[in-house]
C-alpha cells in the first residue's frame, strides 16, 4: 500500500481501504499494533526495548505466536511509514473495540512507553492523542493507569 | 554472531538482537533511504522477511551502538572480505545524525573486527552521492582505491580501504 487512500469502509470488524495500488483489509489487531507504534515513535524513534515489549504484548493479548506478532508489528510499521494517512483511517475501527479492549490497549501503551526505562513527555502526548482518537474515556484511562501501577509497583 | 560487547565512555556496542532489527527498520521511510544504505537490490517496501534477507541477518555479524542514555544510535555489520575487515550497512539513527556518532560506530566496529579477524586493513563501500558519509570515512583515514572488479555498482559507489596501523599513530 503506497498511495493516497481513495475510499474506505467498515465491514463488520474489518476496515477495507482502497488505494490506487489495490485494496487492503485491517482489523483491531492491526489497529493496536499501529497505535503502539505511533506512541513509541513519539520520542523520535522506536527503541529496541519498546519493539520487544510491543511484540510481547501483542503476542499475549491476541494469543499469537512470536513470529506472527513480529510480522504484524513490522507490517504495521511499514504500511504506516508508506502511507501516513493510514493512521487516521484506522480510527474507524474504534467502534469495534469494547471498553475492556480499550482499557487493555491503554495499559499496553503505558507499558510500551515505560519499556525503555524513560517516560518521555512526547510519548505521553502521543498517548493522550491516541486515546482521544479512538475514544477511550478518561475513566477507562484511569483504570488502565491503576492496573499499570498495580502490576509494576505492587507495593504502592 | 561473534564479538563481545565493547563499552567506552558510556557508549555501548553489542551484537544486534531481533528487536534491534525491528527498531532499525523504522529508520528507513523511503526507497531512496534504503538504496543509499543497502544498495539498489535492497527490496522496498520491505517486510521483516525481505529486510532480514537483504541484510544477510543470518550470515553477517551485526552490531548496535547505544548512547549513554541507552538510545539506539547506530547499526553496522562486519565480515572478512578478501583478507580485509569489511564494514557494511553502517547507519546512524535519523535522530542522532551530525553528532559524531558515525565515527564512534566505525571506531568500535574496527576494534571488534581486529579482535575477530587476522587482517591488516579495513574496507567499505559508499554511494558516491553520500557526501557526509564519504567525509566521515576520509576523516578516519579511509582512502578511495580501485574498485574491485568482481563487484557491481562501480559506476555509483566508491571502494575505500584503511590500514590498521593508523591506530597506533
Amino acid at each position: 500500500m503506497s498511495d493516497t487512500i481513495k475510499s474506505k469502509r467498515l465491514e463488520g470488524t474489518h476496515l477495507i481501504v482502497e488505494t490506487k495500488d489495490g485494496t487492503n483489509t485491517y482489523d483491531a489487531k492491526f489497529l493496536v499494533a499501529a497505535l503502539l507504534i505511533y506512541i513509541a515513535r513519539g520520542s523520535g524513534q522506536i527503541e529496541p526495548e519498546e519493539a520487544a515489549k510491543m511484540i510481547d504484548l501483542i503476542e499475549d493479548h491476541f494469543h499469537m505466536q512470536g513470529a506472527e506478532s513480529l510480522e504484524l508489528l513490522t507490517r504495521a510499521m511499514t504500511e504506516m511509514a508508506e502511507n501516513p494517512e493510514l493512521g487516521q483511517s484506522l480510527v474507524d475501527l474504534a467502534p469495534t473495540l469494547s471498553e475492556s479492549d480499550k482499557e487493555d490497549i491503554a495499559l499496553m501503551a503505558l507499558k510500551v512507553i515505560a519499556a525503555d526505562g524513560r517516560r518521555e513527555v512526547a510519548e505521553m502526548e502521543k498517548f493522550n492523542e491516541a486515546v482521544q482518537a479512538i475514544g477511550i474515556s478518561p475513566d477507562t484511562v484511569h483504570r488502565a493507569f491503576d492496573r499499570y501501577f498495580a502490576e509494576t509497583m505492587p507495593g504502592l | 554472531m561473534g564479538g563481545a560487547a565493547v563499552s567506552d565512555d558510556g557508549w555501548i556496542l553489542r551484537p544486534a538482537t531481533a528487536a534491534d532489527i525491528v527498531a532499525l527498520m523504522d529508520w528507513f521511510r523511503s526507497k531512496e533511504d534504503v538504496e543509499i544504505w543497502g544498495g539498489p537490490e535492497f527490496v522496498y517496501p520491505f517486510t521483516l522477511e525481505t529486510f532480514r534477507r537483504d541484510i544477510r541477518w543470518e550470515r553477517i555479524n551485526s552490531y548496535s551502538l547505544f548512547d549513554p542514555r541507552g538510545t539506539f544510535a547506530a547499526f553496522g555489520q562486519l565480515y572478512l572480505r578478501k583478507q580485509r575487515v569489511h564494514l557494511a550497512r553502517l547507519v546512524v539513527a535519523p535522530t542522532m545524525r551530525r553528532r559524531g556518532v558515525g565515527k564512534r560506530l566505525i571506531g568500535r566496529l574496527m576494534a571488534v573486527g581486529r579482535s575477530l579477524y587476522a587482517s591488516s586493513e579495513y574496507s567499505l563501500f559508499v554511494f558516491r552521492g553520500n557526501v557526509s558519509a564519504l567525509e566521515c570515512y576520509r576523516s578516519l583515514g579511509f582512502e578511495v582505491v580501485d574498485y574491485p572488479q568482481d563487484m557491481p555498482h562501480a559506476d555509483v559507489c566508491y571502494f575505500l580501504t584503511r590500514p590498521h596501523e593508523l591506530e597506533e599513530k
